[in-house]
């Protein structure tokens, strides 16, 4: 019994040396010119084919003599033995000696089967099959308690032993006693130590270089995708089975894919994607597509895998892609967690350079693959297939650091020039600003803001900026002490205080000494600081003050003010719930016009009285914050501009509907992005102009 | 020890045999027990790293240096020839991991060969590194 291997620090993987030129073309390259390998292929299979066959059998036969010459050219062509034999390597009968290799009894799985582990390894110098690196076989072990009989395995070529040695290389799991049978055997080009639980003590049986299987791959050029196969399992991999054949991706790499995910290989890069994102994969046309190629190994169903030019999302039940910059953007805000939510569909090509992907908030990333910019986008309707983008809104960000900044901030850009007249109102101890801001633009002041017990120096910078010849103080002791209010009469020549105890009677003393008379009113509830602030730019654009009342009645004073005013028509802001029918038929009943703005809440509120102001202009702001309302008021009844509400995180869809609806031009945002994000910040860019 | 390319380290093996062995050889022989004829006997010393010793695999104390007939079976073979006997054992011993290894040729005279082996085995010395 001898072999004819030459030396094994000689021998490749074939087993014997073939002519340069003999060297196959890899298994997944089209080839036009014909080479020593084919033709032969094609000779061979013509002699062997003397009798009639059918198309189907002849290619299934010229494939196996291909193999045969592949790896075992020289043998195959001079000794009496089959093409099987030559797959399949020396040694190949059960009565040699040999365990099978577990593809062959495993389904074509490169893993050790049930009741079975790794129990030890040797290695193969110098393999084609590794890129001219070792080769490792790992035995796979009966574990104890398991059973099995020995056999002969009943592979095509494969017929070595299953469960018949009782032997142990003994560098694997060696936390198990003992020495029970070599089940099977798996093939590895990574070494056993960084693939499992085994050390690195070294064993070499180069003699064994030609065994093989035919459930394994072909032994000669393999691709990367095909030894990254192997090693994850083959058929038992998490992948499962390849479907079809390993094809061309983008830029001179390539994919394939399994029944469970795929795998896209390029350059020194090899990785794969399971599950749905698998799928989401393949459903993009995997590295044909626009993701190109998966950067690192993914199983499960993570919150998002990365490829070279982009990404899928988990999007609770379903997996979305975003791609090149559209991912870029997407990731820079935080994708999922981001304003802009999950994706909602694959993104994908529009007409023109656009490509977009759209979001559960209903924004579009949008990319122009002309300029290479990307934006977020209300609306992709206006898209110009000529590459041109559409106007979108200008969104201007007025804030300081804190809540006296802010004021001031805004302070700066109403009354770049000074002010006459300043107000200033405490910062939130008791409210009793709500006829403020139409006072204000009434007698075109700037508001600020001061501590109960003290002048904060952003506050008092800015009255020295403005230079004031008068400072009206707004609020109790409560809100302004005799301290401050003393010290406010160092900064302008004339300090005054508006005030009751009772805002209901702060608002009237307001407008009694800001307005000599209005045809209009503005009445909100004494308790809807929110509404008293949004719809402040309604009564300065109608020159008018705004006064407050309790749900159910009219006070008398309130009454007498809108008397002394000589004013012949009332605007209610807020739904009956909070200023009631009973105040609406006490004003008629004064003979006064009364109209109602209102909405289901605070927020619709606000966006219907949207609609009475004309303006391309907006403001937005937090509707939670008092100091944010009120700078924001102070804002807009310069021009007056109309103001919508949004969240921190979020804008809401009465606010939504009112902007996509009336395109402004420039958006002014007032808070710092602790009240009003970044993100919904740059979502307000997206929103189409006029 | 040689640590070979890929971080593999090449430990210490000790190959007797009663007949003549090729040149190349691989740890366990896989190829030369091909060549044994009856009364060949072959023992194989392989030595494991520092990180196999006192593991449950090697927990037995002392490398083995008087084996039975008992002891010796067709089944407990690398690779499982006819006419072939084989012992496997692994033992830590003076501080260091070893696997010894047998292979017998010929059943007829299994008694004699094992009497060879023994006094093999009885002259073995094994140190601490």
């Amino acid at each position: 019994m001898t072999t004819t291997l030459a030396p094994d620090t000689a021998a490749t993987d074939t087993g014997a040396v073939t002519p340069a030129t003999a060297t196959p073309a890899p298994a997944t390259r089209a080839t036009t010119s014909t080479t020593w390998t084919e033709r032969t292929v094609e000779a061979i299979t013509r002699r062997l084919s003397s009798t009639k066959l059918g198309r189907r059998s002849f290619l299934t036969r010229a494939a196996l003599i291909g193999s045969a010459l592949a790896v075992d050219p020289i043998g195959f062509l001079i000794k009496p033995q089959s093409a099987w034999a030559s797959v399949c390597g020396l040694e190949n009968e059960c009565n040699q000696g040999w365990s099978a290799f577990c593809a062959t009894i495993n389904d074509g799985a490169n893993t050790c089967p049930s009741g079975s582990y790794a129990a030890g390894w040797w290695k193969i110098d110098n393999t084609t099959f590794c890129s001219g690196r070792a080769r490792y076989i790992v035995d796979c072990n009966r574990s104890p308690g398991a059973s099995c009989s020995c056999r002969c395995a009943n592979g095509d070529c494969d017929r070595r032993r299953v469960c018949c040695n009782n032997f142990r290389y003994g560098q694997c799991n060696t936390q198990v006693r003992g020495t029970t049978e070599v089940v099977c055997r798996i093939v590895l080009c990574t070494p056993p130590w960084e693939w499992g639980n085994c050390t690195t003590t070294s064993a070499t049986s180069n003699g064994t270089r030609t065994h093989w299987s035919s459930r394994l791959p072909s032994r000669t050029d393999p691709t990367p995708i095909t030894v990254t196969w192997l090693e994850l399992g083959l058929t038992g991999s998490v992948l499962g089975d390849m479907v079809g054949v390993e094809r061309d991706g983008l830029r001179g790499g390539t994919w394939a894919v399994f029944d469970n995910g795929a795998m896209g290989s390029r350059g020194n890069s090899t990785h794969y994607v399971t599950g749905p994102h698998g799928d989401a994969y393949v459903d993009r046309s995997g590295a044909e597509g626009p993701l190109g190629y998966p950067v690192r190994d993914t199983t499960g169903n993570p919150r998002a895998v990365r490829y070279d030019t982009g990404s899928t999302y988990r999007a609770g039940n379903d997996v979305w892609a975003m791609d090149d910059g559209i991912d870029d953007y997407y990731r820079a805000w935080g994708e999922q967690s981001g304003w802009m939510g999950a994706p909602t569909d694959h993104a994908g090509p529009l007409p023109g350079p656009w490509r977009a992907g759209p979001t559960a908030s209903d924004w579009w990333v949008v990319h122009n693959t002309d300029d290479g910019d990307t934006r977020p986008m209300r609306s992709i309707e206006q898209l110009d297939p000529d590459g041109v983008w559409p106007k979108t809104a200008v969104a201007r960000r007025t804030a300081g650091d804190n809540r006296w900044d802010t004021a001031a901030a805004v302070s700066q850009e109403t009354h770049p020039s000074g002010a006459d007249t300043v107000f200033v109102v405490g910062d939130g101890r008791s409210i009793h600003t709500h006829g403020v801001p139409a006072a204000a633009a009434h007698l075109d002041a700037p508001i600020l803001f001061v501590r109960q017990g003290s002048i904060p120096s952003e506050t008092r910078d800015e009255i020295q900026r403005l230079d004031p010849q008068r400072i009206i103080a707004v609020g109790t002791g409560v809100d302004i002490n005799r301290r401050v209010y003393a010290q406010l009469g160092d900064l302008a020549p004339s300090v005054e205080r508006w005030a009751d105890r009772r805002r209901i009677i702060t608002a009237v003393e307001v407008s009694r000494n800001a307005f000599a008379s209005a045809d209009d009113v503005v009445l909100t509830n004494d308790q809807s600081h929110r509404l008293a602030m949004t719809s402040a730019p309604l009564a300065a654009s109608l020159s008018a003050p705004t006064l407050i009342t309790a749900t159910s009645r009219l006070l008398p004073v309130v009454a007498q003010e809108i008397d002394r005013l000589g004013a012949n028509r009332v605007t209610i802001v807020g739904n009956p719930d909070s200023v009631s029918n009973a105040v609406v038929v006490d004003l008629e009943d004064r003979g006064l016009d009364v109209r109602r703005v209102s909405g289901s809440s605070d927020l619709t509120t606000t966006a219907n009285v949207y609609n009475l102001i004309p303006s391309a202009r907006i403001v937005v702001t937090e509707g939670d914050a008092f100091s944010n309302l009120v700078s924001a008021a102070s804002l807009a009844v310069r021009r007056p501009l109309p103001i919508l509400l949004v969240n921190e995180n979020s804008i809401p869809n009465p606010t939504d509907q009112k902007i996509l609806w009336r395109r402004p031009d420039i958006i002014k945002i007032v808070g710092h992005d602790r009240s009003v994000s970044h993100g919904v910040g740059e979502a307000l860019k997206g929103y189409p102009a006029v | 020890m040689q640590v070979d390319e890929a971080g593999g380290v090449v430990m210490p093996v000790t190959h007797v045999a009663n007949f003549a062995l090729p040149a190349a050889l691989d740890v366990f022989c896989s190829q030369a027990v091909e060549t044994m004829a009856p009364g060949d006997n072959l023992v194989a010393l392989v030595e494991y790293g520092p990180a196999e010793v006192d593991t449950p695999l090697f927990e037995r104390r002392g490398v083995p240096r008087r084996l039975r007939v008992a002891d010796f079976s067709p089944k407990s073979l690398n690779r499982t020839l006819p006419d072939q006997v084989g012992y496997q054992e692994f033992a830590t011993e003076a501080g260091r991991a070893f696997c010894l290894y047998v292979v017998l040729a010929g059943r007829q005279a299994i008694g004699r060969s094992v009497q060879d082996v023994n006094a093999v085995l009885s002259t073995l010395v094994l140190e601490p590194r």
